[in-house]
């Protein structure tokens, strides 16, 4: 069963060309992630040192990074996900767990997917919402 | 079809000729399916390049540089 990833995991996937050689199977992930990989690669908004490794890569093959996903990689967006995330948001709210538009996303995908959840970088919120709505959260070093 | 012409020293034409003859195939459509076959490897050597320089930059702390940085409201790690 695919699990849902972070943009930091969905980074290291692109790298390797193979979501089980990451995390051991088929893997999903939000727009928003997605977003702020692309953003990271396209150069929008990337800090100094990000930018850096890119200097040299041109922007075409930037792009080309970005469009040639692994097979196994799925991205999920607001235009499926835009219900069951303002749900999200709200039940969370009830238990008192702000969720951004990213984490409502996110766990509206986890619950949508009826998956676990892997990250790379370490969320207080989502690992809270994975108590409230029962799904399992793991913090990939 | 458009034509491209490029001057070649004559030991590398001849070179190709044969391979062309070699392969059983015109000198033609060996010469473009060279240029295609070279153009996919160029653009393989590039993504891995690009594919190394992510690599590096996650390795290096650069991309959780880059999502700690981030304070977009609805784009923040909280």
């Amino acid at each position: 069963m695919a699990v849902v990833v972070d943009d930091l995991l969905l980074a290291r996937i692109v790298v390797a060309g193979d979501p089980v050689e990451v995390v051991g199977s088929g893997v999903v992930s939000t727009g928003y992630w997605w977003y702020r990989l692309c953003r990271a690669v396209l150069g929008g908004g990337s800090s100094g040192s990000l930018s850096s490794h890119f200097s040299g890569v041109d922007p075409e093959t930037r792009r080309l990074l970005l469009t040639e996903l692994p097979l196994d990689v799925e991205i999920h967006g607001m235009q499926t996900l835009a219900p069951l995330a303002a749900a999200t948001a709200h039940e969370a709210a009830a238990s008192d767990i702000r969720l951004n538009t990213l984490a409502a996303e996110a766990v509206a995908a986890v619950r949508s997917e009826g998956t676990a959840l892997h990250v790379a970088t370490h969320s207080p919120a989502l690992a809270d919402a994975a108590r409230v709505f029962g799904f399992d959260y793991h913090l990939v070093r | 079809m458009v034509q491209l012409s490029i001057r070649l020293n004559a030991g590398l034409r001849d070179r190709i000729r044969r391979a062309a003859r070699q392969e059983g195939t015109t000198v033609q459509s060996f010469v473009i399916e060279a240029l295609d076959r070279a153009l996919a490897e160029h653009s393989d050597d590039r993504l891995r390049a690009a594919r190394r320089r992510l690599g590096a930059a996650i390795e290096s702390g650069a991309y959780a540089d880059y999502i700690a940085s981030i304070d977009d409201p609805d784009l923040r790690t909280e």
